[in-house]
């Protein structure tokens, strides 16, 4: 599973957040971040976002722990 | 060859006998990304349709302007054009590859069946008894009429809607000047993974510190403006190469009379100097970018506001940070006040709106932009009146009505694009790009249903108008439930 992280220089031109289906992010003062307990780790905001603000990080822990029952 | 005769102080031009250049259903002036969505959804519903363009290409802004960043909900034709761009490695991140788009219009166009006329200025309407009956327009082969039961007006600047006689607004309404206008320019030998991984894109996403500093230290001469606007990545290009290629928006004109050549000749001028400096600038202090050089400058003018229509509706600024519905929705855009200061640097994403009797200073996302309102930032609020903890940062997006793309009084005309009817500010968050082509569409649509009914398009049902533009795959809010 992919984690999403916005720490590339966000420029709070909210196009992430209107693409994001599971409306997983929102805006502080100076970024836009992801609600990680939201999202659903599809990647439309990485492919929305205009600046390339968005990274993506596999994250082996977290799919463990998906996968339990 | 007309003879030199004065009437008072003017040079009289004698009744001249104009060709008719052909009679079409629709006519849709200025091949932009309004005009664009307007042309093909007229044509695909069957109307004989002609697109008039006075530049070389379709695209208007998003593609000769070097605007290639086109955001906002994809959906109808616009998502298709976005399809059309990936197939040929001409489009991510919602960065577009400007002549690749140019080409992508060029094809849907012609496969919608739309004529195409290029390099065609529009002139003057024809209009008889408050009913749009064609237009003139003036190229290579001289001065001819375009005859049309319908006009759509996507100029951008509501060009024909003025010549027409609709009723129209200019500007900001305290002082008539304009949204500041950007010319953007192009920068090729890029490293693009250098920059990606710089700490000044991390840390300075927008270069305010650094701008800050070289303007202190006197290598910028003056502010012409005090951030990055955007600065997109050119797909398609070889990678990993060192030899990306980015767009820049960073350029900024003030003072802007968008609508007089003579003022538009000074800013592209202004917005040459302004690339040669700031390429340089880049160059010296940007990482990846130490063996950058210029390749081009826009060759249309980044004009964000000029002149819009008086419609049936005006959408308000209150309609904006309240997000207020409509039961004649035809499109929705996710962006925010967002105003390029008109006389000086940097923007203000800020209102003045009176709430309950009081003065207030409406945001949709609190305490951002370059200034802060005259009372201090604090007292922003949201479109409630409430500031401080109270604060609601607007989640839904702005709806537009069918209604602002119908102009008052003249019959058979409507307009799409960033002239729609809205107020100074409304206007500053309904412009771009795909809310450009989604208002088209919808004109488009609307004009194509008027014609199979013949009725006025303000006439037209706004239910089976939204129920049309939800069957070709248009947002209209459906998935905010709206
Ligand atoms: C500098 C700048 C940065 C921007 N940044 C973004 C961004 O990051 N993302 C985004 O989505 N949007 C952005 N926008 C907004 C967006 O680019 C425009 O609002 C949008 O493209 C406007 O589309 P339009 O079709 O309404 O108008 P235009 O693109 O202006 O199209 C009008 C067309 O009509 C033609 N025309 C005009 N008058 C006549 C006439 N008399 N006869 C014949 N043809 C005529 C013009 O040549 C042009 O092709 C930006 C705009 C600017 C200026
Ligand atoms: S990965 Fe998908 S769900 Fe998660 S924030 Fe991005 S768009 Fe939203
Ligand atoms: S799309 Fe990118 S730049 Fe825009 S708000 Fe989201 S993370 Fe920030």
């Amino acid at each position: 599973m992919k984690i999403y992280l916005i720490d590339h220089g966000c420029k709070k031109c909210g196009s992430c957040e209107m693409a994001c289906p599971a409306q997983a992010i929102y805006m502080l003062e100076d970024t836009a971040v992801i609600d990680q307990k939201l999202c659903r780790h599809c990647g439309i905001c990485y492919d929305s976002c205009p600046t390339e603000a968005i990274s993506v990080h596999e994250d082996n822990n977290q799919k463990q722990e998906q996968e339990k029952p | 060859m007309i003879p030199l005769t004065y009437k008072e102080g003017r040079i009289v031009n004698p009744e001249i006998l104009m060709p008719v250049f052909g009679e079409f259903d629709v006519a849709v002036c200025g091949g932009g990304m309004a005009g664009f969505g307007a042309a093909i959804a007229a044509a695909r519903m069957g109307c004989k349709t002609i697109l008039v363009e006075r530049e070389s290409a379709l695209g208007g802004l998003a593609t000769v302007g070097l605007v290639n960043i086109p955001l906002d909900f994809l959906a109808g034709i616009g998502k298709e054009m976005i399809q059309n761009l990936e197939a040929m490695n001409g489009h991510w991140h919602r960065n577009s590859d400007p002549e690749k788009h140019k080409l992508v219009l060029d094809r849907m166009a012609v496969q919608a069946g739309v004529t195409l006329l290029l390099v065609s200025h529009v002139v003057e309407a024809i209009v008889e008894n408050d009913v749009i009956k064609g237009v003139v327009v003036e190229n290579k082969s001289g001065r001819q009429a375009i005859l049309a039961k319908r006009v759509i007006d996507c100029t951008g600047d509501a060009d024909v809607a003025h010549f027409a006689g609709c009723e129209t607004m200019a500007g900001r309404p305290s002082d008539g000047k304009h949204q500041a206008c950007s010319l953007e320019f192009r920068l090729g030998g890029v490293n693009w993974e250098k920059y990606a991984e710089s700490d000044l894109k991390k840390n300075d996403p927008q270069w305010i510190k650094l701008i800050q500093e070289c303007f202190d230290s006197g290598e910028l001469p003056y502010m012409i403006d005090n951030h990055l606007n955007w600065l997109t990545h050119v797909p398609g290009r070889p990678q990993k190469s060192q030899r990306d290629e980015v767009s820049i928006c960073f350029s900024h004109s003030r003072n802007c009379r968008p609508l007089d050549a003579v003022d538009l000749t000074r800013m592209y001028l202004e917005g040459r100097e302004q690339a040669d400096i700031l390429s340089k600038f880049i160059k010296r202090n940007i990482p990846g970018f130490e063996d950058s050089y210029l390749i081009d400058t826009g060759s249309l003018l980044g004009v964000r506001e000029s002149r819009r229509v008086v419609g049936e509706y005006v959408l308000k600024t209150m309609d904006v940070v309240r997000a207020n519905t409509f039961e004649d929705t035809i499109a929705i855009t996710g962006h925010h006040l967002d105003l390029h200061n008109p006389d000086g640097p940097g923007n203000i994403k800020w209102a003045e709106l009176e709430i309950d009797g009081k003065t207030c200073y409406v945001s949709t996302l609190g305490k951002v932009g370059s200034w802060p309102p005259p009372t201090g930032w604090d007292s922003i609020t949201d479109g409630w009146g409430r500031s401080g903890d109270q604060f609601q940062k607007k989640r839904l997006p702005t709806s537009i009505p069918y209604r602002s793309l119908v102009p008052l009084k003249i019959d058979n005309l409507l307009v799409a694009g960033r002239c729609l009817s809205a107020e100074f500010m409304a206007q500053a968050c309904c412009r771009l790009i795909l809310a450009c082509i989604n208002m088209g569409q919808a004109a488009g649509t609307a004009t194509a249903m008027s014609l199979k009914q013949n009725i006025v398009p303000r006439k037209v049902d706004h239910k089976l108008l939204r129920q049309q533009l939800l069957a070709d795959g248009c947002e209209i809010g459906q998935t905010f439930n709206l």
